[in-house]
């Protein structure tokens, strides 16, 4: 037995109510023992229902209390069903005492082998009023049936209740994964503070209690001021031990649970399970707040029924709820998966739907962390605390596909700090030694808590501070989920880790892509350098073969001629020897340049300064007899006394180079050379009117080995341009080109005149 | 009509050769070299150029000398108008190169001889020789 002065807020957890040993004092409790009907317990209240004190009672067969008709209806009810004796509820009992006959409503169950007849006092029963009730049950039914969504239906029961006792507060009180309580539909008396919306902890409903709410369907308290009334004795006779009322619609509730309604302000209360698939789901909670409620017991049985109802379509709509809440989830997919591959950027894809992403997981915040880039999406901690949190998810031991947590300052302390967005976390590795990350981010419970009444209302608390009361209730749920965010569903995470297998997928198609465009680029760069090998080879060969056929006629004509070699014959083909010679090294100079250049070893001797000025008039003196040859002009235009820190052989290399181009490509037309230079750099120009370079092909001149006129029609290496280039950026300048096809180009080379070299010993 | 042209185009000069070498160096030296042996030689230096000329001709070449890579019109391109016009066509020709002769080459262009840069000048007047004897 328990001692009502020691149950506390800590105890309740063990206190065992489903043998309290006595009842509440609106009815008696009679146990009979079979086969002769031996009353072996009873309430000690007898003698206030009966007129006959329980002691009197005690042992004696029931049947010298019971008229006859009561008698053997008692007797066909047994014999009728084994277990559940309600068919014929309630019994019309009618119970011969000293003062005459009493008319009382008459359950029976069993329970330990016993026979428990709880005898209550019938209301009054008219044929209309009957027929009312069941009109109003029919309603009641039909109304739920037709409610569309989990949300009407709740809504709806909590209505129809309300409508069929008379309670003054209906409400439908419904248990979260953690067992805490949420008050999710409610009907009330409009001058009665809503408590839609609020949250309990789950110590408000006890364990065990959750337990007996699963086997026994409804409650009744119609006083919660009531004072227990024991059994006599206190023991079942056959056991021993305490009799197990659990069954017993009379039976006492715990104190603490009276002293709650009471410090509610709820004088009488109701409660009905509702059970999904088996396990409790929820209740229906009534309260009545000034009177006394007596709720007769056909009425019970139609709300237990209706708690039944609401049961079944529980499972079916919360499961269809479940389905279309997982084909939300799964419609937002396709629309990420074509953000993504649509758009170049596979992270700016994936945030370019920002609803998508977020309705995925139901999250109110996203990161997407690829190749070293983080872009955020709604509410999310600050870069900075994103960025220290993909670092701690990497340090992580294992290599698991997804991590979430729905209390995130449990994993890490410092995540308090942003608990408003993300105290949820659901993070699913695209590559995790690269740090490549999806999260999602949920804010603290508290922070999106759907309020009803005024949250910031005080608690008003009459007495001590261990009184408890609904808002109180409230506050200490609110710390009891402290930090936590709402938990992830299995299906979100699953919907993340689809998103990051289509990521993947994507981002290997993009990485074969990548391969297949670097191998094609590679191809080119074999084909090129091949083409190269092959001009090369052809440029070194024709001055070789030029020396060859001059020294071979010498010789023939050495052998031929008797006495004195003809000078005139001889000199000019030793003079073309000496030419094709020079022409040979210059080709090798040009070829150990490329190799300089691409090694990284291209050296400037900058030790003197230098007037560009004559550089620039030596190279063109150097090939006006090539212009004249071809009835050419070549146009110079200097400034004088251009100098700088330069190196002589590389600028004159540079000038040479373009002077040379324009003589392939300028047609006939004259060739104008302009240099020109202010206080920091120097500008040469050189201007045809040849062929142009097409649009598409301006940057590619550029490249080695390019010569972009087709068919072989243009000799040379393909070098020149490159070597310019080069060249000219070692010197810290740049080199660029204007050009019309069939009009001309003009190239154009500006060089730094002060440079500090010790800063840009070549690339 | 097609008869009296093609008539014509075996009408070869005994003796004279058409070489077509844009390299001026190399030019000079084998037009010296076969006039020396006793050659006529017209020089030209791209494959347009000597389209040009024999197109204004009535008499033809026994030999054309063709380098392959020249600016302009290479030789490669020379010897495919050359064998598509029939007046043309039968002049026999000898391909002058320092780079690759490939089988595609030989079995589309169809010279009657290839000589390799740098030229060995014994073979280079046995190969003519055979052509203008």
């Amino acid at each position: 037995m328990i001692n009502f002065n020691e149950t506390n807020l800590t105890n309740c957890d063990r206190e065992q109510i489903h043998i309290p040993g006595s009842i509440q004092p609106h009815g008696v409790l009679l146990v009979l023992q079979e086969p002769e009907l031996t009353i072996v317990q009873v309430s000690e209240n007898a003698q206030v229902l009966l007129g006959t004190s329980a002691k009197e009672l005690l042992l004696s067969p029931i049947s010298e209390y019971l008229s006859e008709v009561s008698f053997a209806l008692l007797q066909k009810e047994i014999h009728l069903t084994k277990l559940f004796l309600n068919i014929n509820h309630p019994l019309a009992i009618m119970i011969t005492t000293k003062n005459g006959s009493l008319q009382l409503d008459g359950i029976l169950h069993r329970s330990q082998g016993l026979l428990l007849l709880e005898l209550e006092n019938a209301p009054e029963r008219t044929q209309d009023s009957i027929s009312v009730f069941y009109y109003q049950a029919r309603l009641a039914l039909s109304q739920l049936q037709s409610s569309v969504g989990l949300n009407q239906l709740l809504s709806q029961a909590a209505t129809e209740v309300k409508q069929l006792t008379g309670f003054d507060r209906v409400m439908i009180y419904r248990f979260h994964e953690d067992s805490h309580g949420e008050v999710v539909a409610e009907a009330r008396e409009e001058n009665l503070e809503p408590f839609l919306g609020l949250h309990y902890p789950a110590s408000d409903i006890p364990k065990q209690a959750r337990v007996l709410y699963e086997k026994s369907w409804l409650r009744l308290i119609p006083d919660a001021t009531y004072t227990p009334s024991p059994l006599l004795p206190s023991t079942n006779p056959l056991t021993g031990t305490p009799l197990d009322l659990s069954f017993s619609v009379l039976r006492s509730v715990s104190k603490m649970h009276c002293e709650y309604l009471r410090n509610m302000g709820v004088r009488a209360s109701m409660s009905i399970s509702v059970l999904k698939d088996g396990v409790l789901w929820g209740l229906i909670a009534c309260h009545q707040y000034q009177s006394v409620k007596h709720i007769p017991y056909e009425i019970r049985n139609v709300c237990e029924f209706l708690g039944q109802i609401i049961s079944l379509q529980i499972s079916r709509k919360s499961e269809s709820e479940d389905i279309e809440k997982r084909n939300l989830t799964k419609a937002c997919l396709p629309s990420l998966i074509q953000a993504m591959s649509a758009h170049i950027h596979l992270v700016r894809g994936l945030i370019s739907v920002p609803e998508s992403l977020l309705r995925l997981t139901e999250a109110n915040g996203a990161a997407v962390s690829y190749e070293g880039e983080i872009q955020l999406v709604g509410q999310t901690p600050d870069l900075g605390q994103v960025r220290r949190l993909i670092d701690w998810i990497q340090a992580q031991p294992g290599d698991e596909l997804e991590f979430h947590t729905h209390s995130l300052s449990r994993e890490i302390p410092e995540a308090e700090a942003f608990k408003g967005v993300a105290s949820g976390l659901l993070a699913v590795s695209l590559s995790k030694p690269h740090g490549n990350f999806i999260l999602w981010f949920r804010p603290e419970v508290i922070q999106i808590v759907n309020w009803a009444g005024d949250p910031k209302k005080p608690i008003v608390t009459d007495s001590g501070v261990d009184q408890i009361s609904p808002r109180k209730s409230f506050a200490l749920w609110k710390e009891s989920v402290h930090l936590n965010s709402y938990p992830w569903q299995p299906w979100q995470v699953n919907a993340a880790l689809e998103l990051r297998s289509a990521a993947i997928l994507e981002i290997i198609a993009r990485k074969v892509d990548e391969i297949k465009h670097l191998n094609s680029e590679l191809t080119l760069a074999v084909k090129s350098r091949d083409d190269f090998f092959s001009v090369a080879s052809h440029e070194l060969k024709t001055p070789l073969t030029a020396l060859q056929l001059h020294i071979q006629v010498m010789l023939r004509v050495s052998k031929m001629t008797k006495g004195d070699l003809p000078r005139d014959r001889v000199l000019p083909k030793l003079s073309v020897v000496e030419d094709q010679a020079f022409r040979l090294n210059q080709l090798v100079d040009k070829l150990l340049d490329v190799s300089r250049i691409t090694a990284g070893k291209l050296s400037l001797d900058v030790t003197q300064a230098l007037n560009l000025t004559d550089v620039i008039i030596q190279v063109a003196n150097t090939h006006r007899e090539e212009f004249e040859k071809e009835n050419r002009e070549l146009r110079v235009l200097v400034q004088p006394e251009v100098t700088g820190n330069w190196d002589p052989t590389r600028l004159s290399q540079v000038v040479t180079n373009l002077i040379k181009n324009s003589l392939k490509y300028g047609g006939k037309e004259p060739v104008e050379l302009t240099l020109e230079a202010n206080a920091n750099s120097a500008f040469i120009r050189v201007k045809d009117r040849g062929i142009g370079i097409a649009n598409e092909n301006i940057t590619r001149i550029f490249e080695r080995f390019e010569r972009v006129v087709e068919g072989h029609s243009f000799n040379g290496l393909g070098l020149g341009l490159w070597i310019t280039k080069q060249l000219v950026e070692a010197m810290s300048g740049r080199v660029s080109v204007k050009s019309e096809i069939g009009k001309g180009s003009e190239f154009m080379v500006e060089i730094p005149r002060h440079l500090d070299y010790s800063e840009v010993i070549l690339k | 009509m097609m008869k009296s042209e093609k008539m014509e185009s075996t009408a070869l000069l005994n003796k004279c050769i058409l070489l077509i070498e844009d390299e001026c160096m190399i030019q000079q030296i084998i037009v010296e070299f076969l006039q020396e042996e006793g050659f006529h030689v017209v020089s030209l230096s791209n494959g347009q150029e000597a389209l040009n000329y024999l197109g204004s001709q009535t008499l033809y070449p026994s030999l054309i000398l063709l380098d392959l890579m020249m600016p302009v019109m290479n030789g490669r391109v020379f010897r495919r108008e050359q064998l598509q016009n029939t007046r043309l066509a039968e002049i026999p020709v000898v391909f002058m190169t320092a780079g690759r002769i490939t089988q595609e080459d030989l079995d589309t262009l169809v010279p009657q001889a290839v000589i390799k840069k740098p030229i060995d000048l014994d073979h280079f007047l046995e190969t003519v020789n055979r052509f203008c004897s």
